[in-house]
């Protein structure tokens, strides 16, 4: 996966900027992401689709800005794992990983869905079929 | 079900845990015959391996028959007998298609985790850490396997698990550091570390043309091992100087190529250089010993090639940059892509060229894989490889 990423310093303005490439054609891409993609706490968004050299996909580009939150508000969700900087990841991965194989993977520490992983164990019938709901 | 799970820091349980579900269009299900212990799994014994959660299900290397599988997998029924890779490969990514199945860019949920440790991420693994994607691991009685039209491989009936099992890491592993030194005739490879890695590596070796191997351990039953069923010379690194011994046995060239397959635990006959590396690595200041990474570059010949297939995790001190630069070293290494290895080593199974089954000292039941670690560890009983039977 490429990669890029920076966070701009500014008393109010949070500032994101990450890029994936995705093995499938820009058009497949652009018109996936205006279906699904975007982020509405997001105050602004930049997103570029740029064929990727040696035949390799697309090249997703994107950049946002968020209101800074408070100091308070930050730790919380530095402490839930929960921030702009890692949803665009998330977003983008999620992206690729839909496009490419048609499918977000699920892995048996995030199987129940849940904000914080459980071990690596398999989870039981019930836990699926209310994870799957 | 019964699990083989990491409770802590040299604390390894069989519990009862959920039996795995069906969670995605590509998943299948398998019901485990054998798992083996990995000698990379007591990096996770030992508590060298970060992201690990008490309860984790471990295991990467094991075989099993198919017993369910998703809409989305039609190269699969149930009843067939397979071997399962233990890297995660999708099949789609860009990687993925260029048979670097080790480094899918799409089976590891944890991604952004291993970015940050590592750059960039590499494939997700079963049973090894969160860093890896948090998979269950196949020292169980069933696991799931996620894109399984793409990992499981087919193996025939009439060979029994023991000849098949290690298809699924440590053959190829072994095979891919041996191909990595793009060996001519002629070559002398050296090999550090006889144990089952090592042993393939050896093997690998001298299936691909090496003229000699010469293979470096301190333990005496390995080294009979490396001497008897592969046919190498070997090296005792606490009874000689290693790099000494090398030079005499190359008429002081150097091996032409040299494999690493001993990784971040390294042990050292110069004990003074060991206690530094493993108090730094006790106080972190690297994550991983490089004794056998710095002798092998050291030894190896003048535009040679050291290959690193021993697990590194993170940063080491005093790497030899020196040496390889103005020496002209290659280094190649890489997680093995073991789906690309599978078909061929297949074929030198089925022809006799190999019996990979020579390895294994220890076969023990699922419940008893705890002991199977402590012996493992400690070496005990000259334990090479542990094979866990879980039906």
């Amino acid at each position: 996966m490429a990669k890029e990423r920076t966070q701009r310093k500014a008393k109010d303005v949070e500032y994101t900027r990450r890029a994936i490439t995705i093995n499938r054609p820009p058009a497949e891409v652009a018109a996936f992401w205006l279906q699904y993609g975007g982020d509405d706490a997001a105050r602004d968004e930049t997103v570029r689709f740029v064929p990727a050299p040696g035949n390799r996909g697309t090249e997703v580009h994107l950049e946002r800005t968020y209101e800074r939150p408070g100091r308070i508000a930050s730790v919380i969700r530095t402490f839930k794992h929960d921030n702009p900087s890692q949803r665009e990841f998330d977003e983008l991965f999620a992206l690729k990983q839909i496009l490419e194989t048609g499918d977000i993977v699920t892995s048996d520490a995030w199987a129940n869905n849940s904000a914080k992983p459980r071990p690596a164990q398999p989870i039981g019938r019930q836990v699926a079929e209310e994870a799957r709901a | 079900m019964k699990a083989t799970c990491w409770m802590g820091k040299k604390h390894i349980e069989v519990i009862d845990v959920p039996e795995p579900q069906l969670l995605d269009r590509r998943d299948a299900i398998v019901r485990v015959t054998s798992a083996a212990i990995c000698g990379s799994d007591l990096h996770l014994y030992n508590g060298f391996m970060p992201t690990m959660e008490r309860g984790d299900v471990l295991g990467h290397e094991f075989m099993g028959e198919v017993v369910e599988v998703a809409k989305g997998v039609s190269n699969l029924k149930v009843g067939d007998r397979v071997v399962v890779p233990f890297t995660i490969a999708c099949g789609n990514c860009a990687a993925c298609r260029a048979q670097m199945f080790s480094l899918c860019e799409n089976s590891n949920p944890n991604a952004w985790m291993a970015e940050k440790m590592l750059g960039h991420s590499a494939a997700g693994a079963f049973g090894y850490s969160h860093l890896t994607g948090g998979f269950a691991g196949g020292q169980a009685e069933y696991v799931r396997v996620p894109f399984a039209d793409v990992g499981p491989f087919k193996v025939p009936e009439d060979l029994p698990d023991d000849k098949v099992l290690f298809l699924g890491d440590i053959f190829p592993t072994g095979y891919m550091g041996a191909e990595m030194c793009n060996i001519q005739p002629g070559d002398v490879i050296a090999v550090w570390g006889a144990g089952p890695v090592g042993l393939f590596a050896a093997a690998s070796a001298y299936l691909l043309g090496a003229e000699r191997v010469i293979v470096i351990d301190r333990f005496g039953y390995r080294l009979d091992m490396a001497r008897e069923k592969v046919g190498a010379d070997t090296i005792n690194y606490e009874e000689v100087d290693v790099h000494e011994t090398l030079m005499e046995k190359t008429g002081g060239r150097g091996p032409d190529s040299c494999i690493d397959c001993v990784g971040m635990e390294a042990h050292s006959a110069n004990h003074l250089l060991y206690a530094m590396d493993r108090a730094k690595q006790a106080i972190k200041m690297e994550v991983d010993r490089p004794l056998a990474l710095r002798e092998a570059i050291l030894a190896c010949k003048n535009g040679g090639t050291v290959s690193v297939m021993g697990v590194y995790g993170g940063f080491i001190d005093q790497f030899p940059m020196g040496s390889v630069m103005n020496r002209s070293l290659t280094i190649r290494t890489g997680q093995c892509h073991v789906h690309r290895y599978m078909p061929r080593l297949l074929e030198h199974i089925v022809s006799g060229r190999i019996d990979p089954s020579f390895v294994i000292t220890h076969h023990l039941p699922l419940s008893e894989a705890a002991a199977g670690y402590d012996m493992f560890v400690k070496k005990q009983d000259n334990c090479e490889k542990v094979v866990l039977k879980a039906a």
